[in-house]
């Protein structure tokens, strides 16, 4: 038969809390993978279900850190996008802005001299001024049409007069 | 549904999840990466699953064993011709999880749970969640010695009540 004296003090020790990891262990491979007598049955099944225990208590730390990452992730997620939403409103508004800048001052620069000017009231006061604005014109047209014809009339007057001065040279010769 | 009640709400069956992704799969590794997948999926859905779910337990087992056959579908399947079920995995299975798939750990874990405070702390500390002894000091400020002698009292406890459920169920 076989000596499981050895056993049998190792879990002594065991119940006194006196093993070591190592010593532990050699009770867990026994129990595990060893023909067991009937006498420890009662002590293997106790040890397979403290190792089941072991087993489960480790898996459920590792699910429980991994559900605190999903929840983590996706909490970044929604924030990234609403962050991301954010930033292409506030780009487009921006774009959105600098158009109506742009064309406005386009516009306010574009705008002809006489609108800034214009100081008449009604309409009719507004056809007034430019029929008298364009009468003086008139009057300035014809004035300066006068007075290139005086000056036309005084240059053909001293054209006439060098050509009969000429003349009288050659004769003279 | 955040991270907290989902966690109290789906995390009490990753026992058996893990037990079923096991009987399975045949190891360790793949059984916990079916049972994350699952979970993964769970949460995804969190906030739209079916409202005529009248076992919870059951439409988690039944996640996790679609994603196994998915799984066993795409790797072994095509060549074996077999169904998932039809599968020999028993070759390398762990006794733990036989016992498992036979629902005794919970005998331990409802001793345990009615041991004193302290004794329960210790011997989840140590002999669960496999913590040394200098780290057990350091949070419950208690001796190297003070910690062994509580453990001891724990473990004997444990045993003296685990033999009585085991001669009642021989009688």
């Amino acid at each position: 038969m076989k000596n499981y004296r050895y056993i049998e003090d190792l879990l002594e020790r065991y119940y006194e809390a006196q093993t070591s990891k190592a010593e532990e262990q050699r009770l867990k491979d026994f129990f595990f993978n060893e023909e067991v007598p009937p006498h420890l049955l009662d002590e293997k099944k106790m040890f397979l279900q403290l190792q089941a225990l072991q087993v489960s208590k480790k898996l459920e730390t590792k699910l429980s850190k991994q559900i605190d990452i999903w929840e983590k992730k996706e909490l970044f997620m929604r924030k990234s996008n609403k962050e991301r939403h954010h930033y292409s409103l506030l780009c487009w508004i921006g774009s959105i802005a600098a158009s109506l800048l742009v064309i406005f001052y386009l516009g306010w620069h574009s705008r002809p001299l006489q609108l800034r000017q214009d100081t008449c009231k009604t309409p009719e006061e507004a056809y007034l001024h430019t029929e008298k604005a364009l009468l003086m014109f008139a009057q300035a047209i014809n004035k300066g049409v006068t007075q290139m014809e005086v000056i036309q009339e005084s240059s053909d007057k001293v054209e006439r007069n060098i050509q009969r001065q000429l003349n009288k040279l050659k004769t003279n010769e | 549904m955040n991270a907290n009640q989902f966690k109290e709400q789906f995390l009490p069956y990753h026992a058996k999840l893990y037990r079923v992704a096991f009987w399975l799969m045949g190891n360790t590794q793949d059984a916990e990466d079916m049972v994350q997948e699952a979970y993964l999926k769970l949460w995804k859905k969190r906030n739209e699953l079916p409202s005529n779910i009248q076992n919870l337990e059951a439409y988690c087992v039944m996640l996790v064993k679609n994603s196994c056959y998915d799984t066993l579908r795409l790797s072994r399947m095509e060549e074996d011709n077999h169904s998932p079920e039809e599968l020999n995995i028993s070759g390398s299975i762990n006794i733990a999880f036989e016992l498992e798939r036979k629902d005794e750990v919970n005998q331990v874990i409802k001793l345990i749970n009615q041991l004193p405070k302290q004794q329960q702390q210790i011997i989840l500390m140590h002999d669960v969640e496999e913590k040394p002894y200098e780290e057990i000091a350091k949070t419950t400020g208690l001796s190297s010695v003070n910690i062994r002698v509580i453990l001891s009292r724990a473990r004997k406890k444990i045993r003296e009540q685990f033999k009585e459920l085991m001669n009642y169920e021989k009688l």
